[in-house]
């Protein structure tokens, strides 16, 4: 069965030309490691989020998250190294404990940033090795929680770009007017990434209910520009992805009517089913745009605001979706009470996918009708197509300058499809339903 | 004649202690002191400087340091040349230092400290309070 290898797209690259600069990186940075020791400067950091969320649903929800509660989701310890090799020259790692991404039930310490940056002056910046990409504006701090008063960044959003660690060349130009700055981000590279899908009821003896993770290399190159300035940052990127599976294995574009007359039919999702034939693609495309925008007037009052819209090519069943979020916060003294809302919904045809798949119901006197009814609802679950909206109130406490107490409220509204609940067998999906989740969490860097 | 000179200095010192004239310079006020290799700074070159956004000036590349958290040069600094509190500095580097553009400037603990490392690190860029000036220490500006 092979249509489920429908992932999505997630930001990544690898340039032709990033041998080329690799190599004239590497070599400075030998130049730059034959400096005396006293030019090294070594500085070492870290950060942490122990959080509990707790929801009034028995399935899981954002993988992890159920009735039971969870320490799952928002936990994460860091630890970041950063080395001065010259005034121009300088390598960062970060490593974190988390949740295993790949595996269910881990905790797995990963290298989420490795990379040699060169800073030849004011003005530019060149990194190479693995980075995160700023798809949206807190990206590259999603791990960092005292960094953003947030419990958690509104899912709806960016649970769309699965992974934002690359590893790749990234350059930044900057242009300072006064006390505005303007930034150029651009990058390309590749990650080696896992895509998690939960099948409910599996299609036995073929799938096993449960999870199921595939394995895809997404390339991808973007640009992003930044305008800053002390009140103000707004944000315009675009990326291309393309995604295609680490096994080589080619994926479907689009599944086939199968008519057995009298009105009845299947969708051929895999040809290992009887059928004209599942047409494949070696890789799939995204097109993501995004704009954000964070403004705090005076200090206190905040206001930050993301749209972000994907556009699929190549296949009917990876990522085409369009998302946003407003939050509004006021700072009083320590405390920073906000408001979230935040709405995801796919492409009209992405929905009716995943509507079609989970509805059919070949009866039983079909030969093999369990099981083709099996394989079709579990092609619905592998499908990442959303409809839902939350709203989430919360507050953050500052404990110290670098420790956030946070505590949060979120009820989301779910429509007619999420692929944000892990079901157990058995169980009614959840569609036009609700979900409370209920989380706190003490976030500390140093 | 010589009545009226004296009168003269009298006021002219009464002026200067109290009765309006300021000094020149507080002893409270801040000095921005360097490596002589620093060219002289303006307000926005030193807010660059301490934000990461500049790392070099006309050619000369610069190592920045602050007043140890908590002290009240560091306070001043950040006051009035950033127009920032602690809090919010600290809350900037730790955004700039995760996604990987930078590290904060060091923090110096006294001025002997701040002496030493301007003496002593080409392109060093730090502040003390004026009256901590020590001879022969570059000025590069007065914020």
């Amino acid at each position: 069965m092979n249509h489920p290898d429908t992932p999505s797209a997630a930001p990544t690259m690898t340039p032709r030309r990033f041998s080329r600069w690799g190599t004239r990186l590497a070599a400075a940075a030998l130049a730059a490691l034959a400096l005396p020791a006293q030019a090294l400067d070594l500085q070492w950091s870290g950060f942490g989020t122990l959080g509990y969320a707790q929801s009034n649903r028995p399935y899981a929800w954002q993988r992890s998250i159920t009735d039971d509660g969870s320490f799952e989701r928002d936990t994460v310890l860091g630890a970041q190294a950063d080395l001065r090799l010259s005034a121009e020259w300088s390598a960062t790692v970060q490593a974190r404990l988390a949740h295993d991404e790949k595996r269910d039930g881990v905790w797995t310490p990963t290298i989420a940033l490795a990379f040699l940056a060169w800073r030849p002056h004011n003005d530019w910046l060149l990194r190479a090795g693995k980075f995160r990409v700023p798809l949206f504006l807190f990206s590259e701090v999603q791990d960092v929680g005292t960094a953003y008063d947030m419990l958690r960044l509104p899912n709806d959003t960016y649970t769309l770009n699965p992974t934002s660690d690359v590893t790749g060349a990234y350059g930044t130009r900057t242009w300072q007017f006064g006390l505005r700055e303007l930034s150029a981000d651009f990058y390309s590279g590749s990650a080696d990434t896992r895509y998690r899908r939960w099948l409910q009821d599996g299609a036995l003896p073929v799938l096993a209910p449960g999870a199921t993770f595939i394995d895809v290399r997404p390339r991808a190159t973007g640009l992003i520009l930044t305008l800053r300035d002390p009140t103000f940052t707004a944000r315009l990127g675009a990326h291309r992805v393309a995604v295609q599976l680490a096994n080589g294995r080619r994926l479907a574009t689009t599944y086939p009517r199968v008519d057995l007359g009298n009105g009845l039919g299947y969708w051929q999702i895999s040809n290992d089913l009887p059928g004209p034939g599942v047409t494949e693609v070696d890789r799939v495309h995204n097109l993501v745009y995004t704009a954000g925008v964070d403004w705090s007037p005076d200090g206190r009052w905040r206001v930050v605001a993301e749209l972000a819209r994907f556009e699929q090519d190549g296949t009917d069943f990876g990522i085409e979706a369009k998302s946003g979020y407003l939050t509004l916060s006021r700072r009083i003294g320590d405390f920073t009470p906000y408001v979230a809302v935040s709405r995801v919904l796919s492409a009209g045809y992405q929905r009716e996918w995943a509507h079609r798949l989970r509805s059919s119901d070949l009866p039983p006197v079909i030969p093999g009708a369990a099981l083709i009814n099996g394989l079709q609802r579990a092609a619905a679950d592998t499908l990442l197509a959303y409809d839902q909206s939350s709203l989430a109130l919360g507050a953050s406490l500052a404990l110290a300058p670098n420790v956030k107490l946070k505590a949060e409220w979120m009820r989301t509204r779910i429509g007619g499809v999420t692929a944000s609940a892990s079901l157990w067998p058995g169980m009614a999906y959840p569609s036009e339903g609700r979900i409370d989740v209920t989380s706190v969490s003490l976030s500390f860097d140093f | 004649m010589t009545h009226s000179l004296r009168l003269l200095a009298v006021i002219a010192l009464a002026l200067a202690l109290g009765f309006g004239m300021k000094p020149a310079v507080a002893s409270d006020d801040l000095v921005v002191v360097a490596h002589p290799s620093v060219p002289k700074l303006d307000l926005q070159t030193l807010q660059r400087l301490y934000t990461g956004r500049a790392v070099e000036v006309g050619g000369q590349n610069i190592v920045v340091a602050n007043a140890a958290p908590g002290s009240s040069e560091r306070q001043k600094f950040l006051a009035q040349v950033l127009q920032l509190d602690d809090e919010r500095y600290r809350a900037y580097w730790t955004v700039r230092r995760h996604v990987g553009k930078g590290t904060p400037p060091r923090d110096l603990r006294s001025p002997d400290e701040v002496a030493d490392f301007v003496r002593n690190t080409p392109g060093a860029v730090a502040y003390l309070k004026a009256a901590d000036l020590r001879p022969g220490l570059h000025v590069v500006a007065r914020p």
